[in-house]
Parts: C-alpha cells; sequence; structure tokens
C-alpha cells in the first residue's frame, strides 16, 4: 500500500510534483552549474600553478632572499677584447642565481625528504645566464681620467648591469667607439638555466614538459655539455637539436626540445643543464635553490607546510593554495566571482528553493487534512502517514535533483561549447619567452634594464575554461535535493501528525 | 455494564474553543448502547451530534466523564490506543465519502486493512469481496471522481464494513443523496449490520432515516434524550 499511495499520489497529484520538483531543480541546477564552473576554474588555476610548479608539486621551498647588491658586473679593461680601428669589442657572459638567492645544502634537503608526510623531492638550481656585447672606444694610453661607467637603471629592479671601464691615461680627444667619436653600444642578453637532476620526473619542473624532439638529459649526461631547450625558446632563438648553445660561456650541445605538457601553460625554464656543470659554471659550491616537494594524500598539504616551516623556518614555503592567491586577471575575477557571488546566489537560491519545496509540501498537507483525518479514523497510525509524507517529498527532492542535473549538464556543455578564454596573471615567474633584450648607451650612462622583465617578470597565461560535472558534484547535487525533500517531507510530515483527527474532520464538516 | 452492553457513557462533557469563544458541545451525557442496536441520533446543527459521534468514535476523548467501550475506559487511553481501537472496533462513514480520491475503490477499501496489519493479497480478496457485496463489482478499478454520490458511499460502506467492526458510525451518511439512493444505502447498511451483528449509530437530519432505527435520540444544546 505505501508503494501504491505513493505512486497514485505522485502521478495524480502532478501539478504539485511538477511544482515542487521545478523549484528543487533550479536550485539545484544553479549550485550544480556554480559547482562545475569552481571546478573548471580551479582546474585552470591548477593548471597555471602547474606551470610554475611542475605537476603535481604541492610545496615549493626557497630560500627567502637576503640584502645583496646582486647587481650584474662586468669589468672591462683597455686591453680587453677585440681593438680595431679605434672600437673595443668586448663580450662578457655571467651565470649567477638571482639576486639575493640562496642555496639549500644537501643535509637540509635529507631533512626535507625525511619529513612525515614527503611523497617526493626534486631540486633545481635556478640561474640566469646574462651575455654583455658592446663597442667601446678605444682610448691613447697617454690620457688621464676615466673611462665611464654605464649604470642602467639602478635600483629599479631586482637585477641591474654595471659596466666599468678600467681608469686609464689621460684623453685627449675622443675617437673610435661605435660611432667613431668617443661613443658606445652595448647590448645585453638573457636566458634562464635550470640545472637539474635527470631521474627528478615524478615532481618538479621536469614533471611538467613533454619531449617535442630529441631526448631528456640522462643520467649518463651528468658530466657531458648537453642541454635541453624550451622548443619555443629554441625557435625564438633559431636553435635546433644540431645547434648548440652558450653558457657561461661554455658550448653545450642541444639534444631534445621540450614543451609543457598537457596540464601546464609552458615550461618552467629555458635551458635545462645537468645540476653539477650548472654549479660549477656559476661557482656555486653545493646546494640547490628550489625544492619542490609532493605531500602524501592531497589533505596532508597543509599539515607538511606547516611541518617544513618549523623544519626550515628562514625559508619561503608556498603551497599552490598560496600561489593561487598571486593569480591575478580574468581566471582570478572568475574564481573571486564564483567564490563570493556565485557561492551566495547558490545559497539563496537553494534556501528559497527549500523553502518553497517545504511551504508547497504543507500546504498540500493541509490541502489534504480531511484525507489526513480519514486515514486517523480508519486506524493509520500518524508515523505511518508521516512516512507517507516524506517519502513523497523525497521522491520529488530525487526529481528535482534529476532534472537539475540535466538543466546543469546543458549549462556545462554550453559553457564548454562557448569555450571562455580566462587569462591569469602571476607575480612570480621563471623564466617564460625570454628573448633577447639589449639597451644602448652613450656617453656611459645607459638608460633600461632588459633583465627586469626578462627574468623576474610577470608571466601571464591563456587557459581556456573547462567546466566538467564530476561524479562528487553530482552525488552533492543529488545529495542536496534529497535533503530539500526531506526537510519539506519532515515540514509537512509534522503538520500532518499534529492533526487531530476529530479536528481534521470537524474543519472539513 | 451488561454483559450486551458496548458503550457506558457516564457524564461526559465536552467542551472546546471555536473562533474565540468556549463551546459547550456535550454536557453530562449518561448513555448505554448495547450490541447489535441501530442507533439514530437526531437534532438541530449546532447541538452536539457531530461531537457525540466523534466521542464514541474514540476520535476525540471527553472533556470530563467516563466513557467504556468494551468495557475498556476510553477517556484514559492514550493516542496510540485510541488509534488502535479505531483500527480495530469502530467503522466510519461520512457525509462525504471521504474516500482518497487518488486511489481507485478497491484501493480505498484496502487502505482499512492496511491500520490492522492485514498483508496485501488477503487485503486485496477482501476489498474485492466487499466491493461486490455493494454492487461495484465492476468498479473496482475507477476513482471516485469516477463513480456517482451513490457509488462513492458504497465504497465508504464497503471500506467501513471490510475489517468487520462491531461498531459503525455514520455522520449524514444519506446527506448528499437523493431519496432513492437514500433508501438504497439504508437497505444495504442495515443488511450488513443485522449480518454481522454489528451495532450502528447513525446521526442524521432526516426523518425517515431516523425512523428506520430501532432507538432514537435527539441532542440539542448537548444535552442527549431517548425519543419514545
Amino acid at each position: 500500500m505505501f508503494f501504491i499511495y505513493l505512486r497514485r499520489e505522485l502521478l495524480n497529484r502532478r501539478r504539485q510534483t511538477f511544482i515542487v520538483s521545478i523549484g528543487l531543480a533550479i536550485g539545484i541546477a544553479l549550485v550544480t552549474t556554480v559547482s562545475a564552473l569552481s571546478s573548471g576554474v580551479k582546474d585552470s588555476q591548477a593548471q597555471v600553478l602547474q606551470s610554475l610548479y611542475g605537476i603535481g608539486t604541492d610545496i615549493s621551498i626557497t630560500q627567502r632572499a637576503a640584502p645583496s647588491d646582486g647587481r650584474q658586473r662586468f669589468d672591462v679593461g683597455t686591453g680587453d677584447g677585440r681593438q680595431a680601428g679605434g672600437v673595443q669589442t668586448i663580450s662578457r657572459t655571467s651565470l649567477r642565481t638571482e639576486r639575493g638567492a640562496s642555496t639549500f645544502d644537501d643535509a637540509t634537503i635529507a631533512e626535507i625528504t625525511s619529513t612525515e608526510g614527503v611523497a617526493a623531492v626534486a631540486t633545481a638550481l635556478k640561474l640566469t645566464n646574462t651575455t654583455f656585447e658592446g663597442e667601446l672606444p678605444t682610448f691613447s694610453p697617454r690620457g688621464q681620467g676615466s673611462g665611464g661607467e654605464n649604470r642602467q637603471n639602478p635600483g629599479a629592479s631586482t637585477q641591474s648591469t654595471v659596466v666599468t671601464v678600467a681608469p686609464s691615461t689621460t684623453i685627449e680627444q675622443p675617437t673610435g667607439g661605435a660611432d667613431g667619436r668617443g661613443g658606445s653600444a652595448f647590448s645585453i642578453s638573457a636566458f634562464s638555466v635550470l640545472g637539474i637532476t635527470s631521474d627528478q620526473v615524478e615532481v618538479g619542473p621536469m614533471a611538467s614538459v613533454t619531449l617535442k624532439s630529441g631526448r631528456m638529459l640522462a643520467i649518463t649526461d651528468a658530466k657531458k655539455y648537453n642541454a635541453v631547450l624550451d622548443a619555443t625558446y629554441a625557435t625564438t632563438e633559431s636553435l635546433t637539436l644540431k645547434s648548440s648553445i652558450t653558457v657561461a660561456g661554455k658550448k653545450f650541445a642541444v639534444v631534445g626540445l621540450v614543451g609543457p605538457s598537457a596540464g601546464a601553460a609552458e615550461t618552467a625554464a629555458n635551458v635545462y643543464i645537468p645540476i653539477d656543470l650548472a654549479r660549477t659554471l656559476a661557482g656555486v659550491d653545493a646546494g640547490v635553490t628550489n625544492v619542490y616537494v609532493k605531500a602524501r594524500g592531497g589533505d596532508n598539504v597543509n599539515a607538511l607546510s606547516t611541518a617544513l616551516e618549523t623544519l626550515l623556518p628562514d625559508a619561503t614555503i608556498s603551497t599552490s593554495a598560496d600561489l593561487a592567491k598571486t593569480v591575478s586577471g580574468s581566471l582570478s575575477t572568475a574564481s573571486d566571482l564564483l567564490s563570493s557571488f556565485g557561492k551566495w546566489l547558490s545559497i539563496i537560491v537553494l534556501i528559497v528553493a527549500f523553502a518553497l519545496a517545504m511551504l508547497f509540501t504543507m500546504s498540500g498537507v493541509t490541502r489534504r487534512t480531511r484525507e489526513f483525518g480519514t486515514l486517523k479514523a480508519l486506524g493509520w497510525k500518524s508515523n505511518r502517514i508521516v512516512r507517507q509524507v516524506m517519502a513523497e517529498s523525497v521522491v520529488q527532492g530525487v526529481l528535482g535533483g534529476i532534472i537539475g542535473a540535466v538543466i546543469a549538464f546543458g549549462a556545462v556543455v554550453a559553457v564548454n561549447a562557448f569555450a571562455p578564454t580566462l587569462q591569469a596573471a602571476t607575480g612570480s615567474g621563471f623564466g617564460g619567452g625570454l628573448g633577447a633584450g639589449g639597451g644602448r648607451g652613450g656617453g656611459g650612462r645607459g638608460a633600461n634594464n632588459p633583465l627586469a622583465t626578462q627574468v623576474r617578470g610577470s608571466s601571464t597565461f591563456d587557459v581556456v575554461l573547462h567546466a566538467s560535472i564530476t561524479p562528487s558534484i553530482l552525488a552533492f547535487a543529488i545529495g542536496l535535493a534529497v535533503i530539500g525533500g526531506v526537510l519539506a517531507g519532515a515540514a509537512g510530515g509534522m503538520r500532518a501528525a499534529r492533526l487531530q483527527p476529530a479536528e481534521s474532520l470537524r474543519s472539513v464538516a | 455494564m451488561t454483559s450486551s452492553s458496548l458503550y457506558k457513557l457516564t457524564g461526559v462533557s465536552k467542551s472546546f474553543r471555536q473562533s474565540g469563544k468556549q463551546v459547550h458541545a456535550l454536557r453530562g451525557v449518561e448513555l448505554t448502547v448495547n450490541v447489535g442496536e441501530h442507533i439514530a441520533v437526531q437534532g438541530p446543527t449546532g447541538g452536539g451530534k457531530s461531537t457525540l459521534l466523534q466521542i464514541l468514535g474514540a476520535l476525540d476523548v471527553p472533556t470530563s466523564g467516563e466513557m467504556e467501550l468494551n468495557g475498556s475506559p476510553v477517556s484514559k487511553m492514550s493516542r496510540s490506543e485510541l488509534t488502535k481501537l479505531r483500527g480495530s472496533l469502530l467503522g466510519f462513514i461520512f457525509q462525504n465519502y471521504n474516500l482518497i480520491p487518488t486511489m481507485t475503490a478497491q484501493e480505498n477499501v484496502e487502505v482499512a486493512l492496511v491500520a490492522v496489519g492485514v498483508d496485501a493479497p488477503e487485503r486485496r480478496s477482501r476489498a474485492i469481496e466487499m466491493l461486490s457485496k455493494v454492487g461495484l463489482a465492476d468498479r473496482l478499478q475507477h476513482l471516485p471522481a469516477e463513480l456517482s454520490g451513490g457509488q462513492q458511499q458504497r465504497v465508504a460502506i464497503a471500506r467501513a464494513m471490510v475489517k468487520n467492526p462491531a461498531v459503525l458510525l455514520a455522520d449524514e451518511p444519506t446527506g448528499n443523496l437523493d431519496e432513492q439512493t437514500r433508501d438504497e444505502i439504508m437497505d444495504l447498511l442495515e443488511e450488513q449490520v443485522a449480518e454481522n451483528n454489528i451495532t450502528l449509530v447513525v446521526v442524521t437530519h432526516d426523518s425517515a432515516v431516523a425512523k428506520r432505527a430501532s432507538r432514537r435520540l435527539n441532542i440539542k444544546d448537548g444535552v442527549v434524550r431517548e425519543v419514545n
């Protein structure tokens, strides 16, 4: 009789069933759509973060920057370089860590690796190769005075360049140089270099690249001057697998070209070389600048982050959540919109939907006062009637959940068909499309520092939003609908239970 | 209380608030009803007829006084005991039939057996048998809206009778019917109660219906008097 009564009520009171179900469906559809969009935005954020971190990296550790002069310095003596026709042509290369960056030693890495909750660790030595090339006038040995100093935008950026020409004798009349009248011209180019350990592919920068051509660095490359290049950078610099690239004055054979893997927007550096060679060329005795940690279990990240902060009080430890806060642009706007407006709109609509379902159910019970009074007169217990009302509401809730999920699915398909592109800008990036920069200074003073934007500048990513309804979102939606049905049924059932048979029959007599 | 008495009411009063006013629906009712009696209750509107029927039907309890049914003190019973009593001993027939509008005739009859825990196959067979007895064998799967007033009241009688109650309480059972249908329904009711030695209490405004009873009561301002 329970199911017969249930079926009869739902089918023969279609209007009530339809209104309650649709009310819940709209609420559920909105919540599900917002959840799917939020999930899509989170995936997009993760995609951006992966390009910064490497896929699978939960925590990134760097040494807190120490105060440092840090400016690139190129000393040029009067006899340096090639001299011809009053022009002194010089070229200087520097490979060094970022300004103020310091390294972690092997003992610290071992401590990090043995920390509870660490699943995998990768390390890297993050460097910048800067090349200064220029033409200066040849000075007469008879002259007295200074050659001059070229200071590029001192203090305005994270790195600056100082070029000092060694003092020489008095200059009677400037001749030679780039313009033949004692002027100078120079250019500065830079690219990012990552010293890596070739077997660390589960986490860290090498986890977010895929091989485009050639091969990856192998353990046997540890002492060889072989390099892997970012394919985009290689194209920009017209480099191929048969080419070589000069890093800190040493020629490296290009053995492989890589691009960002599916989840990443770009690779972590322009050039990858074995870490031991990177240390030697950069004059770093030991250690690494960056440590990438994968937590054991996704829920463990915060606890592990706290443990690492305790272990390394002077280090900067950032989780993907921390890094997400640095992402700006339309992706961030969408995230903020969904997490604030979308969330509250969903909650409000859901509350309204629940309230409507409850009101309609209670109103339905009121309309059925005589029916329930009659059933009680026939000996039906109150809990049997409550159960019946609850069941009707729960079924309406489930129907609402299914309809809501279908509507949400349609909305998600529409969003994905439209494929909105979100832009994400990150405040701290490493590498990423470094091109040759150049500056031209005259009279010994330069104007701009191209390194400022090349090495430490912000990175911008375009990410296509892809919303998806996962089984957990679907279960959550159906669960909410059932809760809505249960609440409505409870409200209606309580009213039905409170009905006194005599009053029920008297009120309609 | 003699061995054949079913109800014994001693000083039963019932009062309640209605539209902000205190209503004294029954005042000190003294009444004994024997097994198998056919009683008609008459009286002006608002005199207390329906309230008396609700007290007799364990739908309500007296404000004061005592009522015994089959020797059990109904006035002191809990709500669940009253529910159980209604399910097992009492049958109701209403003026507006009070059928469940979304259920078929057969299902409406089966509803009465759900309360007493009869299993589904037996419920079905007893409902069909009872509906056949009241002449609705060919209307089993009809919804109330598809039946005439007389047919709906027959379904209501079948629903009241199907569980073999000790008492049948009918509130204006023919109030919405024409004379011919009224007589048919009363014939059917009397036939059924006689067959099963059921006590029948009918509240009615209709003198023709009242005259068919073996005993007539008149109730006015909550006071019950025997009509000779």
